[in-house]
């Protein structure tokens, strides 16, 4: 072993016990900490940690025999002091109450939404009060929810039954959603706590206060600075989020929560999309969530050049909904907006929005380009051109030039493209074929008028010398 | 080890650790530095080989059960020992109350000890083993994790007791909970 590594391992040995401490000062306050939360926020050390909870809980169970009566390791006889709010005892998971509803191994909506009713059955799941519903959608259901145990506010999203078939899903769902919550970032919702309650998927995050881009923009555009500001600041998380590997992969902007101060907060990291499935549009009929904002690339399936990129073109079609109103491509139906998103440009901004100006129009295009490599290559070029144009300064984006344009769309026109060729080239020919032929004729024409002209002149000097002649015979004669 | 043809022979060494586990967990915090626990376990141990013939079960289980019922008996003596040496040798008022407070645990123990479930045992011999794991791992290891996993100590009092910071005692922990998976694997 080398060095280094043996100096790494040290590292992770010490970083692993502080982070034994603070569970075991956890377990000491009787609040029963939660092993997936200390796994699920260092993720580095899960196996470690797994482990250890592993062996603590095998510990545990082969003490229990013989340890005298009204002792327990895993709940130390510490009463819960300094915290007199706790209403439920945390020896008690609190479960869906209805007997017949905790049977079920997972959620139905019917119960979800009985859960949504003021006043129903369904008041605490897991260690969580559920509080309020917040919002619903393909994936599921929202709470603002209430963790006993810490007694704070958070935000609880249970996904609907159904939507992970097979164990691999819910496997990927559960690891996409733990990579996801190594993300610390003050722009970014963090996710607390990954896990299942009697088989019900869910994870609980950062509760905002505020709302949402989406909404903020159905009610009117933002300023030009506001949206570079926003979009920049945006774009600094992503880039965060990119250089830890995460991928959003779904950035809309009612992905993009505003909070009380008008920051904004982008949330549902790669999970969306996780539980969305490969098949964006269409699920027995149903069209889920909008294309609007998904680069070519993912629309069109081509997964594999799923990269950095497909999210600066997301950050685009949301820095063009906030200037210029609407997003780059809306059509009637989800499959006409794929369509246009493979192979429509989108309108110039400034057509929709006269007063913005070039150098933005210029760097949204620069993320709506079609292929990934024409855009920033970086969430960070991209917020650091906007930060450029915010300061006033010289963007680096350059326009597309018009030959630029008129070549793509050959690219995207291949069968038009090669007819009109063929046209325009048939069109050469003849042209040239006529010139040339008019040419020769006329230069035809010249040396004819020229022979004619000099037979003229010969007929002309033949007749003068034959009438020369016939006056010299007569001079012979009379003489 | 039980066999048709062999009458069962108790093998009642191999519980020496799992019997002294026990009677440090049910002697109090308090007595614990006046009443020697593996004395009592060698007593108890002496008094199996003496009775063996009075041993009617088959089963290690069993073994076990009559094993932790002697001990009850021999550590509820040595507490009352105690409680009549007292007048002679200490005058500190919190041993009487440690020796009360003890006596009545014993005597709960020793109830439940006469009423235990026979379904219990399989739980007893998985308990034995860990004791006997215990006993092999470094004793600063095996301190630990009996303070924190028998008798529930929180960590501030563990670092107390062994004199070393909180991330020294997660270490001692995390080694021990390590080693000791490791040794249980050997055992089975």
């Amino acid at each position: 072993m080398s060095q280094s590594s043996a100096g790494d391992s040290a590292d992770r040995e010490r970083r692993l016990d502080e982070i034994l401490v603070a569970y075991l000062r956890a377990e000491d306050a009787g609040v029963r900490p939660d092993k997936n939360e200390f796994i699920a926020r260092h993720p580095d050390l899960a196996a470690e940690l797994e482990e250890y909870f592993r062996d603590q809980a095998e510990l545990n169970d082969r003490v229990e025999p013989i340890r005298p009566t009204g002792q327990s390791a895993t709940e130390p006889a510490a009463d819960f002091v300094g915290e007199p709010t706790i209403v439920p005892s945390p020896t008690v998971l609190m479960d869906v109450v209805d007997s017949d509803s905790s049977a079920d191994p997972s959620m139905s909506e019917d119960d979800l939404l009985q859960a949504a009713l003021p006043g129903t059955r369904l008041r605490y799941f897991g260690n969580y009060e559920l509080l309020a519903e917040i919002a619903r959608g393909g994936m599921g259901v929202v709470f603002k929810a209430r963790q006993v145990k810490l007694n704070r506010i958070v935000a609880v999203k249970m996904i609907l039954a159904g939507q992970l078939a097979s164990s691999e899903e819910v496997r990927r769902f559960r690891s996409e959603a733990e990579a996801a919550a190594q993300l610390q970032h003050p722009n970014i919702v963090g996710i607390h706590e990954v896990g299942d309650h009697q088989g019900q998927q869910y994870f609980s995050m950062d509760f905002v206060e505020g709302t949402s881009l989406a909404a903020l923009l159905r009610e009117h555009p933002l300023s030009e600075k506001q949206a570079a500001e926003s979009v920049r600041t945006i774009a600094a998380a992503i880039q965060y989020a990119h250089s830890k590997g995460v991928l959003h992969r779904d950035l809309k902007p009612s992905n993009v929560l505003i909070d009380a101060n008008q920051q904004p907060k982008v949330t549902d990291f790669g999970l969306a999309k996780r539980i969305e499935g490969g098949s964006e549009l269409t699920r027995s009929g149903q069209i889920l969530g909008t294309p609007s904002y998904m680069p070519p690339e993912q629309a069109g399936a081509n997964h594999g050049a799923i990269g950095p990129a497909s999210d600066v073109y997301s950050l685009g079609a949301i820095l063009y909904e906030a200037v210029a109103g609407r997003p780059p491509f809306r059509a009637e139906t989800a499959l006409e907006t794929v369509m246009q998103v493979l192979k429509a440009e989108p309108v110039a901004p400034r057509l929709l929005n006269p007063k913005l100006s070039r150098d933005l129009e210029t760097i949204i295009l620069k993320c709506l380009q079609k292929a990934p490599s024409s855009r920033y290559r970086t969430a960070q070029e991209l917020a650091d051109d906007l930060q450029r144009f915010l300061n006033g300064e010289p963007i680096l984006a350059r326009p597309v030039s018009a030959a630029e344009r008129a070549w793509r769309w050959c690219r995207r026109n291949p069968v038009v493209a090669s007819l009109s060729a063929a046209v325009a080239m048939a069109l050469i020919t003849v042209t040239c074929v006529s010139l040339v032929a008019y040419a020769l004729t006329k230069d035809a024409l010249g040396k004819m008028t020229v022979a004619k002209s000099d037979a003229q002149e010969q007929r002309g000097k033949a007749v003068q010398l034959a009438a020369d002649k016939a006056k010299l015979a007569d001079q012979e004669k009379t003489a | 080890m039980s066999s048709e043809s062999e009458p069962f022979r108790p093998q009642v060494e191999r519980y020496r650790e799992y019997l002294l586990l026990l009677a440090r967990l049910h002697v109090g915090e308090q007595l614990r530095g006046k009443l020697d626990a593996s004395d009592v376990v060698q007593q108890t141990l002496l008094d199996a080989h003496r009775q063996q013939q009075h041993f009617r079960g088959t089963s290690d289980g069993e073994l076990a059960a009559w094993l932790r019922q002697m001990l009850a008996c021999n550590v509820a003596d040595a507490v009352r020992a105690l409680g009549r040496a007292k007048r002679d040798v200490s005058r500190e008022r919190s041993l009487d109350q440690a020796i009360e407070e003890s006596s009545s645990r014993i005597e709960q123990w020793l109830a439940a000890e006469q009423s235990s479930p026979s379904q219990q045992m399989q739980r007893h011999e998985r308990a034995a083993q860990l004791a006997e794991a215990l006993a092999k791992l470094p004793e600063p290891q095996r301190e630990a994790l009996v303070l924190r996993h028998c008798q529930g100590c929180s960590l501030d009092e563990i670092c107390q007791r062994l004199d070393r910071s909180p991330s020294a005692v997660a270490s001692l922990l995390k080694r021990g909970t390590r080693k000791l998976r490791e040794l249980l694997h050997e055992l089975e």
